[in-house]
């Protein structure tokens, strides 16, 4: 997924991108698109599973983003709950078009299992596939979390880099800063210091992540925080 | 960026929770299983004695079966790999295969176990003797004892027909696993890579790890060489045969270079070489009989072993004569050569006699010169023992591919040096060494690295596998963004980024690591997912995998999968190209099949099961052909359950077959039965899964068993706490039971919570009806219909029926009749009440669709009697009676079952009969007796469209009783049969006047019955609803609606007018009078 560059997030928030994007701002659509297709794109596979022709998947992907780009378009109609912040505004046009597909299907198939997307029909319902949304949400500011403090540290330089190479070691292969200090030729004091030097550049690239994402939540960007990482609890 | 002041910052959990998150890979990865452990079988079976060799799959002791006191050999499974199922299963099928193979030239397995621990092992016979390998090696030149080798191979031939007989295929033969005894004995070992010949494409991957190349380079055809197990049967070792024959007439096997270079030349059949060699080495047949079986096309070969060992046969005697000859003639050389030495010594000594005293030590140097020469010898000989043992750890170590083994064979070498370093030896024994050693540092070299390899080569397509079935049986699309991390992730471990590297690079180092194909297959589902999921790179992985993969039908299936055309998939599916098809590849095409119910399903079932025959016992593929069928319609239950239950035997263990399958069986009203006992499998699996026990309970609640459905819906409750549905469930179940007040209670409590819950609304709205609330029914029908678009239809249907229950017909018709023709309405209760049908629906179009539910739903007691009612209202009376029966038989069988259906069926039994009777009085234009029941007879011929005879019978039956005029609907069913009636007849006509008149009459005196029942306050719902009906009959139309009476007189209309406004009137009064006495229905 792409990540825009840091000095770039200083100047703008997401509802900047969207307003730039329905403007028309191609850079701005495209990242628009490669920042939250994914996201639009698991709820609806959650929603509609294998019932679905991934055309007509697709098709409704595309009717998310037309749907928040247009004029009187969603983000237009929601522009009072912008507080709310931007994961309930997606969340609620990514259902909103997901109905609205759900009853064009209902009415135009003339199959005898129409009802198929019937939600009691389906083992999940309209919670899960909300939540799937959630999750996927929270683990989605996550990894550019991760990914913006790669890329400043890349801009920083070796140590910064091998902070974040200690991350991964620590937190995807499980190894103990003991065992990486005695590869590393160090020591565990140091590299326990630089370990935390790294969570405090990690906390502050998640801030910004959200901050970025809630630009009208007007600071409570630690409690947000919270609430995302309580929801990657959640399956 | 904002803080405020209260902000507090991340905790430390919160803070390590992210971190995993945001470096997260995906799960499914298996630790590597370690075991210490050094058990050994029982000392019942053998006593250890010595350790005598060291392979790569195992170990090889010395032992004595103390039963039979006897030295055996002992071959147990290395302890790291007693976890690996691909080992042990090689492990265990090596032994099968000496087990099974009784003939001289196959080592004898005496029997096999497992220790406590697990470990397998199998002791035989032990063997002493040299392999042909060591022998070899000694030989002085290839024409050196060439009839020896020649009869030792064509042993070896008759011992490899003899095992293709029995349908067991060696894939290692060699010379290193040729076995000469201290008598001439000739045995073939190691038949570790053995498989047998019926399933051997499947017996090759099975048991063994996907992407491995077996067996040794150098005596490897060209197909077992790339890894084409289709193509690898018993003529792969034929060509190994050649190739020992090669190695006979000229040294070497036919591929020369060090191992790398082998495999690529065996790869790429490059035997020019060793076809020049061979043409001037050897007896000519023998020669030609060599290339043969060195052909790169397995049909050019000889027929089997068999032939081989006949062609030898037949030129050892030619080959013993020519030998012969030379021995002769170098017997002759010799005896030359000492008569010349002797010459020689004589002049020497002649000349020491003569110069005795000047070449006095001429005697002396010629005795130096003998010791010289015997010293030399004694070093060549140790020498070429210590090669012959290089030269059997060599062949050891390239079978084993062991690089421990290999140093082994340097050891030996080096010592073969040391011995020969004084610059004693012979020239040819020191260039023997020379040229040993090197080749043996230099494999040694090239094992370690391609050991490196090997284990990057498992460890990346076992992560890929992973990645395939990661932890779950589910084959639902997992997380796109963590699969695609996992994938990438894969990849890096493997130092390989199909995404920055070169493809042309990169798939010639994955070409080159023997693993083209199995990654192709692992890409091809990548690829889908970038696909699918519109991440980037696709197109980069699909040329990647072209290159390494370029087989044409494989690559036509590639195509139709990207193209995500039925057209193109079904293509393939119809071809032979799909059974070329690895199984990420089939996992590929399956998912790129449109889903069903879009009008095309057939093909693509028919596509679904192409993949399914290439891979029988896939167990995802079989799972997804399982729902795809059912999702196709009624006509495709019966093959979705085959494949569930299929899918339940593949895995017996998991829950999701079950749990699916008694889902289907249970929604699509099959076999409550049925659908009960298999969730009930699936909680014994799974005894966490509420969602089990939540379809559980609605099996249950099929069969009519209440009490049970409720105990499984509080299980599922508990289990799926932010789960609406059990409790929506139980509402509804309280609803079954007649507990309606508990019901209301338990809906509304549902409803706070969730108020966009429709489906649950709606039962909410029907259990405020049933308690005889009507006006909150409504008014949460209102609602229901105001939020949920989508089911408009079906919920306009519900609030028809209610407010058609209630005496609000008018209004009810208009709703009814303005559904959607194909929409279901439940109309068993409007039946009951004894509303007529006709009134509110197009019955053709009703009775057609509920045929089509009863046939898909045979257990369903409800939908057996709906379609029952809808034959009796569409005259079908027979029809009627079997359907009701059925019915009733169903319903019977429930627990809960309240509808009167037996009272229906006697119903339709006189029914039944009265129209036998109908018949016979129109056929003998005759009227109903006395004894006739004159109002069913009318009833009937009206209902069938007779309206004279029925007007007719309905005006003498007045006459004759005027009693049963006052019948529910009596008045209104003739008046209608007279209405009809006069309008078959001209209007001018004065028959035509006097049936309408006739008709309002009888409508006049039903009004003032029910005027005066209104009055009293008696049975208010029945008149509203009775009333309500005139207001919707179709047959009154042209004397209600302002088409039809204008037409009429004016005189007559305005009669017709005035009643119209009575009847709406009264009904409208007996309407308020009811909706205010609410009572239970």
């Amino acid at each position: 997924m792409a990540i825009m560059a840091p000095s770039f997030m200083a100047d703008v928030t997401c509802w900047t991108l969207i307003e730039c994007a329905a403007a028309g701002d191609r850079g701005a659509r495209e990242n628009f698109a490669d920042r939250y297709l994914p996201l639009v794109r698991a709820y609806l596979e959650a929603r509609w599973k294998t019932r679905l022709s991934r055309p007509e998947l697709e098709d409704a992907v595309q009717d998310v983003f037309v749907e928040c780009l247009k004029e009187q378009g969603v983000l237009e109609r929601n522009r009072s709950r912008r507080g709310q912040g931007f994961r309930a505004y997606l969340l609620g046009a990514v259902r909103y078009v997901a109905l609205r597909a759900e009853s064009r299907r209902a009415r135009t198939l003339d199959a005898a299992r129409a009802e198929g997307l019937e939600p009691e029909r389906l083992p999940d319902d309209e919670d899960s596939c909300s939540r799937v949304f959630d999750r996927r949400w929270a683990a989605t500011i996550m990894r550019e979390a991760a990914e913006l403090q790669r890329e400043r540290a890349q801009v920083q330089g070796a140590q910064a880099l091998r902070r974040v190479e200690l991350l991964r070691r620590i937190f995807q292969e499980g190894q103990r800063i003991a065992d990486i200090a005695r590869e590393w030729g160090l020591a565990a004091d140091a590299l326990h210091r630089e370990h935390a030097r790294a969570r405090e550049e990690f906390s502050s690239a998640l801030r910004e992540i959200v901050a970025f994402h809630a630009p009208d939540s007007d600071g409570a960007v630690e409690r947000e925080c919270a609430e995302l990482i309580e929801l990657l609890g959640q399956s | 960026m904002r803080e405020s002041a209260s902000d507090r910052p991340l905790s430390e959990g919160h803070l390590d929770r992210a971190l995993r998150e945001a470096f997260a890979r995906p799960s499914g990865l298996r630790p590597d299983v370690q075991l210490h452990d050094t058990s050994l079988p029982p000392e019942s079976v053998c006593r250890v004695e010595a350790e005598i060799a060291r392979g790569g799959m195992g170990i090889v002791f010395r032992a004595r079966d103390p039963a039979l006191q006897r030295e055996v050999a002992l071959k147990l499974l290395h302890e790291e790999l007693s976890g690996d199922a691909a080992a042990v299963e090689r492990f265990l099928e090596e032994a099968r295969v000496g087990g099974m193979l009784q003939h001289p030239g196959v080592v004898p397995v005496y029997a096999c176990g497992r220790t406590q621990t697990g470990r397998p092992w199998f002791t035989m016979k032990l063997i002493a003797g040299e392999t042909l390998a060591s022998l070899l090696a000694k030989r002085a030149s290839p024409a050196h004892e060439q009839g020896r080798f020649l009869a030792i191979l064509e042993s070896v031939c008759r011992t490899i027909a003899y095992a293709h007989s029995r349908g067991v295929v060696h894939l290692d033969l060699k010379p290193g696993n040729v076995m000469v005894g201290a008598f001439g004995e000739v045995q073939v070992v190691d038949w570790g890579l053995a498989a047998l010949l019926p399933e051997l494409e499947d017996a090759l991957g099975h048991g063994r790890r996907p992407g491995e190349v077996f067996g040794t380079p150098a005596y490897m055809p060209p197909e077992q060489a790339r890894g084409d197990r289709a193509l690898i049967d018993g003529r792969a070792d034929l060509f190994a045969l050649g190739a020992i024959l090669c190695e006979i007439f000229t040294g070497s096997p036919p591929y020369p270079g060090g191992r790398a270079a082998v495999r690529q030349a065996a790869a790429e059949a490059r035997l020019d070489e060793a076809r020049t060699r061979l043409s001037s080495a050897g007896p000519a047949e023998l020669a030609r009989l060599c290339v043969r079986c060195l052909s790169e096309q397995p049909s050019a070969r000889p027929r089997d072993a068999t032939e081989i060992a006949d062609g030898i046969a037949g030129s050892f005697a030619q080959l013993e004569a020519r030998a012969r000859g030379a021995e002769i003639a170098a017997a002759r050389e010799g005896e030359r050569a000492r008569q010349e030495r002797r010459a020689r010594r004589l002049t020497v000594a002649f000349a020491a006699t003569v110069l005795a005293v000047v070449l006095g030590g001429a005697a002396l140097w010629t005795k130096w010169s003998m010791r010289e020469d015997a010293r030399r010898e004694s070093v060549d000989s140790r020498a070429g023992e210590a090669l012959g043992e290089a030269a059997r750890l060599l062949g050891q170590a390239e079978s084993s591919g062991d690089p421990g083994m290999y140093a082994q064979a340097v050891a030996a070498t080096d010592r073969a040096q040391a011995m020969i370093s004084t610059g004693e030896g012979s020239v040819a024994t020191r260039e023997r060494v020379s040229s040993l050693r090197e080749r043996a540092r230099a494999e040694e070299s090239q094992a370690r690295l391609e050991a490196q390899r090997a284990r990057a080569n498992a460890a990346l397509l076992r992560r890929l596998e992973d990645l395939r079935t990661p932890g779950s049986e589910d084959a639902y699309p997992e997380d796109p963004l963590a699969r695609e991390a996992g994938y990438a992730a894969a990849f890096a471990e493997a130092g390989l980024d199909p995404d920055r590297a070169d493809a042309e690079l990169l798939a010639a180092e994955l070409l080159s690591r023997g693993i083209a194909i199995e990654v192709a297959s692992h890409l091809d589902e990548w690829t889908l997912l970038r696909l699918d999921a519109c991440l980037p790179g696709a197109e980069r992985l699909q040329r990647l995998t072209q290159l390494l993969d370029p087989d044409p039908g494989r690559s036509a299936v590639r195509a139709a999968i990207a193209s995500g055309s039925l057209e193109e998939l079904g293509r393939v599916a119809g071809g032979p190209d799909l059974s070329r098809c690895r199984e990420g590849t089939l996992h590929a095409f399956v998912r790129a099949l449109p889903p069903s119910g879009l009008g095309h399903s057939e093909p693509a079932l028919h596509a679904f099961r192409a993949a399914h025959r290439v891979r029988p016992d896939d167990y995802p593929v079989t799972i997804e052909l399982a729902r795809y069928a059912f999702n196709c319609g009624v006509e495709h239950v019966a093959e979705g359950e085959q494949f569930y239950r299929l899918a339940q035997a593949l895995r017996p263990e998991h829950a999701t077959a079950f749990l699916e399958l008694g889902w289907e069986l249970e929604h699509n009203d099959i076999d409550y039965a049925a659908a009960a006992e298999l969730e009930r499998r699936a909680v014994e699996l799974q005894p966490a899964a509420g969602v089990a026990y939540f379809c559980l309970g609605r099996a249950l609640r099929g069969l009519g068993d209440l009490d049970g459905a409720l105990a499984a819906q509080a299980a599922a409750a508990h289990m799926m706490p932010g789960d609406r549905r059990p409790q929506k469930e139980t509402a509804m179940l309280h609803r079954m039971t007649g507990a309606l007040d508990r019901s209301i209670q338990e809906f509304a409590s549902l409803l706070a919570h969730h108020p966009e819950y429709y489906l649950a609304r709606s039962e909410y709205a029907s259990a405020l009806f049933d308690a005889g609330r009507t006006e909150e029914a409504l008014a949460q029908m209102a609602q229901v219909i105001a939020g949920d678009e989508r089911g408009r239809s079906q919920w306009e249907g519900v609030e028809g029926r209610m407010l058609l229950q209630s005496g609000s017909c008018v209004q009810a018709a208009r709703i009814l009749r303005g559904l959607q023709s194909d929409q279901e309405v439940s109309v068993l209760p409007l039946f009951a009440q004894g509303i007529r049908l006709q009134d509110y629906f197009d019955l053709d179009v009703l009775l057609a669709r509920c045929q089509a539910n009863a046939a898909r739903a045979p257990a369903n007691a409800e939908m057996q009697c709906q379609l029952a009612a809808l034959l009796d209202a569409s005259g079908r009376y027979a029809a009627a009676l079997v359907a009701f029966r059925a019915g009733h038989a169903l319903g019977m069988a429930q627990q809960a079952w309240r509808s009167p259906s037996s009272n229906w069926i006697l119903v339709a039994e006189k029914r039944a009969a009265l129209e036998t009777r109908l018949v016979t009085l129109l056929a003998a234009h005759e009227s109903p007796a006395a004894a006739d029941d004159g109002l069913a007879l009318a009833r009937m011929a009206s209902r069938k469209g007779l309206h004279g005879p029925a007007a007719r019978w309905f005006a003498e039956l007045f006459e004759r009783e005027p009693a049963r005029a006052a019948e529910p609907d009596a008045r209104l069913e003739a008046a209608c049969a007279a209405v009809c009636f006069s309008e078959q007849l001209p209007k001018t006509a004065q028959e035509s006047a006097r049936w309408r008149a006739l008709a309002h009459s009888w409508l006049r005196d039903e009004l003032e019955r029910r005027g005066a029942e209104v009055r009293a306050g008696v049975a208010t719902l029945e008149v509203s609803c009775a009333l309500g009906a005139w207001e919707v009959a179709r047959e009154l139309a042209v004397v209600r609606e302002a088409d039809g009476l204008a037409s009429l007189p004016a005189t007559e209309r305005a009669e017709w007018l005035a009643s119209w406004s009575c009847a709406s009137a009264l009904c409208s009064e007996a309407q308020g009078r009811s909706l205010n006495s609410t009572h239970p229905r």
